[in-house]
Order: C-alpha cells, then structure tokens, then sequence
C-alpha cells in the first residue's frame, strides 16, 4: 500500500454543548504528524466527545478542527472518512457478520454504491487483518472472538478506511492485562508506520508506556498537555483526578503508583 | 487466547493459497450471490406459474404455458374462455401481486432492521403498516379524490413518525422501547381504521375490516398488479442502491457517520423509501405482517449480513413465501378463504419468539 504522510490535528476554541451542559469548553490541542497522542481525564471530562467532534459524528458549535491545515468542515464527509477514522469503546457484537465483513465496511467510504466488493477492497481488508495480526480470522463469525481478538478486528476495519490519522476510545477496555500490553504495542506498530494516533485513555500508566504527548482533560477544558512525563506529575493527578500518587520508575519505566483519594474529593472510578 | 503476540520476528503471513484460510460468506461475489438471487428467481417463476394451476378448477401447466403463449401472440389458446379468465383475470394478477407485495415488505423489513439495529423491526410491527391502512381506509370512506397509494404512504409515513417520535421521547431509540411505540401506534391506527369501516360500510363490512388489519390479496386484479410492482420497481433498486449506507450503521450511528455517511439525512431519505414502498404494498394488500421480520433473517442466515445480500435474497424469498402463503389461505380451507395475514402470523410469530429468546433485543 501507497499511503500519504500522516496527518497532524490541530483544534483551536472547540466547543461542544449537549443541551444545556457543556461538555467541550473551548479546547486547544495539538496532535503531531506519527505520534501517539493520549487523550486523558477523569470520567465525563469529555474524552470520547472530543474524539466525536474529531470523526465528523457530532457537529461543534463553535471552534476549528484543522487536519494537516486543512478545515474539516470544508471537506466532505467521505473525504474526511477516506483520511481519519474512529474506533469505539467495544459494544455488543450483536451483528451476524463474518470478521471479513466487518473489516470491509472500512472500505464504505471509498466503495461504489452498488454491488460486493472489489477485489482490491477484499486485498485491503486482508492486509489491515494481517496487520494487526489477525489474518488467520478472516472467516470466523465476529461473535465467536473474544475481546482482545474483537478488538483487533475493529481496529482493522479502521485501517481498512486507510487513515492518515487514528482516532481509539478506550481501546484497552475489557481487556486482560496481556491483551492490553499487545493492544498497545500494536498501536506503536501502527504510529510507526505513519499513521498519527489520538486515543482517549484511562490507564495512566499505559500512557506513560505508550504515548508521546498527552492532553490532559478536567471538565472540557484542557487542563495540560505536552510530553507525557511533563504532564503526568503527583500534583496534576491529584488535583484532576483526587488521587494521591507517586513516580517510580522499575526497569527503566516510569510508573504512577496511586496511594490513597485526596480527601473530599469523590473518587473518580477507574473505568466506567 | 485473547489476542496473538507480536508478529515482529515472526515469517509473514503464509500466502492464501487453496490450503490458506478462506473467508465464507464474506467472500461471496457477484457470482455467488447471483447465484442465490438467481436460484429464487427461477423458484419464483416456476412457483407462479403452479400457483396459477392450483384451485378449485383444474388447469394443466402446460395449458398454461400455451395460454401465456397465446397472449403474448403465438399459437392457439388451449383454454376456454371461462377457464382462461380464471387465469388471466383472478389467479395470475393475484399471483404476482402477492409476489410482488412479499418481495417489497421483505425488503422494506431488512432496510428497518439494519437502519434500526433492531432484529425486530418490520412494516408491521413498527406500525407502518397499521398507518398505511388507515390511510387507505380513511380514502375510500371519506371518499376524498386522492390517490389510494398516495394516502397509504402518507399513512405510513405519519405512522412510521409516530412510532420513531414516540420510542425516542425520552433519550435513545433501543429496540424494545421501538417495538411498544410501534405496538401503541399500530393499535390506535387499527382502532381507527376499524371503527370507520364499522361505521360506514354495511354487509361484508367485518370482512372488510380484517382484510385491511390482517392483510389479504383476494381483491387482486391487474390494476393491484400495477402498482405493487411499480411500488417495488421504484423503491427496491433506492434500498439496493442503500445497501453500502445500511451496512455502515452496523455498529450504530456514530460509527456511521466516522464512515462518511450523513447520519440524519440517510435516515430520513431511507425510512421516507420504506414509508412509500410500504404504503403503496398496503393498499393494495391491506397489512400483512411478519414477512417482512422472518425473511430477511432467513436471507442473512444464508448470506450473511451485508445489505446488499441480504435485500437481493430477501426480495426473490419474500415474493416465494407470500406467493405460497397466499395459496394455501385461498385453497387449503376451500370454499373458505382465509385472509393470508393469519397464515404470516402463524409462521412469523415462532419467529418473533426465538428473537426475543436469542436475546439481543434488550435495553
């Protein structure tokens, strides 16, 4: 496959209100061209939002979202589906498809109205499956994979669409900690070979381990961002999260090791 | 196993030779499922063609082929004349007309499931149905100069509304909250439907009442022909022509619009398709249900779930299920004649129990 360079992302006063709540609050963030960009903050911070706003799935009311320059909101739909696309927190795989299927409706954006598919569509979705190490699937019933193999699948439909930028809510979610480790490193693969990565996170410590930058989110409003170490400190977690922690770094890696809630605070959960 | 290791240091991939891994339904092109569309077609054909021999008089396929042979200029006509009218002006636009109304419902059933998600979805049970009838009832009692498939799609259509306004008053449209609004609307819109009939018509008015609410094509003629054949010439190539924008609400809305697709305008432009092709079938055929809930569940269990399969299969099944379910309502029970909505009932509501039992259909 031929790909364009990956895209850098850049939105400026983005805001997103949900009735009479704001849940973005003018956001200014900047996702660099091949990186791997954790989106992180507590729950209803406006992560999965945001990546929303991104993929075209829920309109701003007011604010800029520029890819590689350009406004998406001067580009068609189709077009932005052709250079970005959206992976979602795992729902119910109540869908009677085969994996291939699955993966081939990446190709929606790129495929004509009528009839199967091509057979340069079918090689594109065999490579993406192959890509994220999932080849041997193709024919399995989507229902019959486990989580992490599900996962994997969606991510390679994502691939299908041919994405100069990726956009990953939660990937890890529901995952056993091996799955999570393989997930990540395959995100890594993935970034590595020129596609720029945003993916809202919960697990600090797989944004230390997997992510370049991080944007730091508290109530739509961007609290920090820049290089992950920088922004991840004992001071910001407690006061975005109320959760006292501290850094050790084991075996070369740094880690946030949680200790105990800041007092009056209510405890953020760990996952929704 | 939850997920492989790395491939880093691993050989490539083994080349997808004969002994590679090979995709099932998903590798199903053109000609599979030609094939498919295919093989009911020609079981549809014939499937018209014994219909029409089957009845109380007597008629020989083969004399039916020279009939249709006859008309269409060539050779003489094996039959009589009273026997050639029982073909060409009762059994054969009853025939077609029922084909033709269980390819549209078939197919306006799996566009509702897939732009829905809901396994439940069909004309019928979302109330379009009920709606269309009213419409068409509401026609011929008032006596107003429209067109009778003109206020069935505006039936529908208000119904279709209804129901969708009614299930997603209160946040998000999941399929049980879907199905209740759609019972509540189909409910009011056959009491309605009822209470005019009573009301105004005299006689055979209770026939008349249960072959709008319970579906019948006895009334057939060739003028019932014209129109749910031009009604599924119209609206079945828009739903084929669709099928790449329901596959990509598989996985619900936002991911549809991540594909590409203008979620509201697709939904609006779909379910006006289906409101029309819905309502132009019901006034010809009154409401007829579960044909469009069991048959497009019967073609993604033999082609899998991409909409452009599963509407070409389902439409050449639909027309097959309805052509025989109306055959044995006019023959089994002879003199009587049963509405066929009893037999869609008695075939489509095991079906509609094994959903609610396989589950999915929850909040």
């Amino acid at each position: 496959m031929v790909r364009a360079p990956a895209d850098w992302l850049q939105t400026s006063r983005l805001t997103f209100a949900a009735g009479e709540r704001l849940i973005i609050d003018g956001v200014d963030c900047t996702v660099p061209a091949g990186t791997i960009t954790g989106v992180l903050g507590p729950n209803g911070s406006g992560k999965s939002t945001l990546l929303r706003l991104v993929a075209g799935a829920a309109d701003p009311d007011r604010g800029a979202i520029l890819l590689s320059g350009a406004d998406l909101r001067t580009m068609s739909r189709r077009d932005r589906a052709r250079r970005l696309a959206l992976v979602e927190q795992e729902s119910a795989p109540d869908t009677p498809l085969d994996v291939l299927d699955v993966v081939l409706l990446g190709r929606i954006p790129h495929r004509s109205r009528w009839g199967p598919d091509s057979p340069s569509d079918v090689a594109i979705a065999r490579a993406s499956l192959d890509r994220v190490g999932a080849g041997d699937l193709a024919a399995r019933a989507l229902a019959t994979l486990s989580g992490g193999e599900r996962q994997r699948v969606h991510l390679a439909a994502a691939l299908a669409q041919e994405p100069r930028l990726l956009l990953l809510d939660e990937p890890t979610n529901h995952l056993d900690i091996g799955a999570q480790l393989a997930l990540l490193d395959l995100v890594r693969r993935l970034a590595e070979s020129g596609v720029t990565v945003l993916m809202a996170m919960h697990d600090l410590n797989h944004a230390l381990r997997a992510c370049e930058h991080v944007v730091l989110l508290a109530d739509g409003l961007v609290r920090a961002a820049g290089p992950a170490p920088d922004v991840l400190t004992p001071e910001l977690v407690a006061e975005v999260y109320g959760v006292h922690a501290v850094i050790a770094e084991i075996g070369g890696q740094r880690v946030l090791v949680p200790t105990e809630p800041v007092s009056e605070v209510p405890l953020a959960s760990p996952s929704p | 196993m939850t997920a492989a290791p790395p491939r880093t240091g691993r050989p490539p991939a083994p080349a997808r030779g004969p002994a590679g891994p090979v995709a099932g339904r998903a590798l199903l092109g053109w000609a599979g499922l030609l094939g498919w569309a295919g093989l009911l077609s020609v079981v549809l054909a014939g499937s018209v063609l014994t219909a029409v021999t089957i009845g109380p008089a007597d008629i020989a396929p083969g004399d039916v082929l020279g009939s249709l042979l006859h008309h269409l200029g060539f050779g003489p006509n094996p039959l009589t004349d009273l026997r050639d009218a029982i073909v060409w002006q009762s059994r054969a636009p009853r025939a077609l007309t029922a084909a033709a109304v269980g390819a549209g419902l078939a197919m306006a059933g799996a566009a509702m499931q897939g732009l829905t998600r809901n396994p439940l979805a069909d004309p019928y049970l979302l109330g379009v149905s009920a709606g269309a009838s009213l419409g068409a009832v509401l026609v011929l009692v008032l006596g107003v100069a429209v067109l009778l498939p003109v206020a069935a799609f505006a039936g529908a259509l208000v119904a279709l509304g209804g129901t969708l306004a009614l299930a997603g008053s209160s946040g998000r449209l999941t399929p049980t909250r879907t199905v209740l609004a759609g019972l509540a609307v189909a409910q009011a819109c056959a009491a309605v439907t009822s209470f005019l009939i009573f009301w105004t018509a005299t006689g055979d008015s209770y026939r008349e009442i249960l072959s709008w609410l319970l579906g019948s094509v006895a009334g057939a003629g060739w003028d019932t022909v014209t129109i749910s054949v031009a009604a599924l010439a119209i609206g079945g190539p828009v739903l084929l022509a669709s099928s790449r924008t329901l596959d990509a609400f598989t996985f619900g809305e936002v991911a549809a619009a991540s594909l590409g697709v203008h979620v509201a305008r697709a939904r609006v432009s779909i379910f006006v398709v289906v409101a029309l092709l819905t309502g132009a079938l019901v006034s010809v055929s009154g409401a007829i249900g579960f044909v469009g809930l069991i048959v497009p569940h019967a073609a993604r269990l033999l082609v899998g779930g991409r909409h452009h399969r599963v509407l070409m299969v389902a439409a050449p099944a639909g027309a097959i299920l309805l052509l025989w379910a109306d055959t044995a309502a006019r023959t089994v029970f002879e003199p009587r004649e049963l509405p066929v909505g009893i037999l869609t009932a008695a075939l489509g509501a095991p079906v509609f129990a094994i959903l609610l039992r396989r589950g999915p259909v929850g909040t």
